[in-house]
């Protein structure tokens, strides 16, 4: 009995350490992107994410688009100077996606935005005011978040209308 | 409410295959290798069934395209122990590929054998990955697969039609079979509306549908002088 409950006591331990390492890993983006100061800018969301409009998805920010007000020191932010790095070295700028719906969904943004005339904090809250890049997404985008909101704006539930 | 059906006018058809490599394109249907498809183990959405009549040199082959016939009725449905798949609003027969355990008992119910069961992952030559259709999900490997009369591309109308702010008329959807037949063999439109060209058609004294007997009442109509 004694080595079974040894046994039991460091597995929790284990178990816990776990839980507890797994929860506070926060993927880091590697620019500590201001949504709210480049809001107050008047940058809109289609400026960086640009084909929400026209396209399933809505795209990253290319490295490009931040160069055209970043090519010279604009802030005394020390990521600015990783904007120029990463252009140097090309390839664009290697964000992490948050966002990510498993191969057997399809999801559109144009079909949400456009066509729906939903606003973007619906799914993304209220992004444009935050002075960080998120950690992990808004919402957990289960099965039910999704139909609970297609029943209630009476939108298609068929099984057929995402599962494709 | 529509209510999508297909027209196959079998004097027309040359049996050139162009649905099958329009199908195979579109939906991104897996590549079988030869020795898989020595143990029937293929996959096609639409297929050319062959009828060899009378005996060599005097033979006489009859081709005949067999998408999913999308029944009223449907026997895979009833035998489906997930729910996997479903007859939509509008009639069309679906699947949900994430929730099928691939039992297979639907590709045995099915009298028209239209349903494939995909016995590998799906591959692709390297040459061909960045033209797969974005819009189709791929099926993994231990899934039933079935033509889907392209319901995508319903989807992608009806967008294109509230865009435009107007009511989706049945010529802004076809199939890619319909869309690819050289010989304007394939008909396709809304049943419900009885003055579409399926309607008309499909009152015609050459059509027929494959098993009629069984019930299961077939949205795919084909036509034939003395078949």
């Amino acid at each position: 009995m004694k080595p079974f409950l040894i046994g039991l006591a460091i597995g929790t331990a284990i178990l816990l350490l776990f839980i507890n390492f797994g929860s506070s890993f926060r993927p880091e983006q590697p620019i500590s992107f201001n949504h709210k100061k480049h809001h107050e800018q008047g940058v809109e969301c289609a400026t960086c994410h640009s084909y929400f409009k026209e396209q399933t998805f809505s795209g990253m920010p290319k490295v490009a688009v931040c160069m055209e007000c970043h090519k010279d020191s604009l802030t005394n932010h020390p990521d600015e100077g990783k904007i120029r790095q990463f252009h140097e070295k090309g390839g664009g700028i290697p964000w992490i996606r948050l966002y990510q719906q498993p191969d057997h969904v399809f999801f559109s943004h144009r079909r949400h935005v456009v066509l729906a005339g939903m606003e973007c904090k619906s799914c993304h809250g209220d992004i444009g005011q935050s002075e960080k890049p998120p950690t992990k997404p808004w919402v957990k985008m289960t099965m039910k978040w999704c139909m609970d909101c297609h029943t209630k704006t009476k939108a298609n539930n068929d099984c057929l209308a995402c599962h494709v | 409410m529509h209510r999508w059906g297909m027209v196959i006018d079998l004097d027309r058809c040359s049996g050139c295959q162009a649905c099958m490599a329009a199908c195979h394109a579109e939906n991104n249907i897996a590549i079988i290798g030869p020795e898989e498809s020595a143990m029937g183990r293929t996959i096609h959405w639409i297929e050319l069934l062959p009828f060899i009549e009378g005996e060599y040199p005097h033979i006489k082959a009859r081709l005949l395209p067999r998408p999913c016939m999308h029944c009223e009725h449907p026997a895979c449905i009833k035998v489906c122990p997930v729910g996997a798949t479903y007859a939509n609003e509008e009639g069309i027969v679906g699947i949900v590929y994430s929730r099928c355990i691939g039992c297979r008992y639907c590709t045995t119910a099915c009298p028209y054998t239209v349903r494939s069961f995909n016995w590998y992952k799906p591959q692709w030559p390297k040459e061909m990955e960045g033209s797969l259709n974005r819009d189709v999900s791929i099926r993994g490997k231990g899934v039933v697969e079935k033509c889907s009369f392209c319901h995508h591309r319903l989807l992608k109308a009806r967008e294109r039609a509230k865009a435009e702010k107007r009511e989706l008329l049945s010529e802004d959807y076809i199939p890619a079979c319909v869309q690819a037949c050289p010989s304007n063999a394939m008909y396709f439109g809304d049943l419900n509306d009885p003055f579409s060209t399926v309607s008309i058609l499909s009152r015609e004294r050459r059509a027929f549908k494959l098993l009629e007997d069984l019930g299961t009442e077939p949205k795919v109509i084909y036509l034939s002088e003395g078949m």
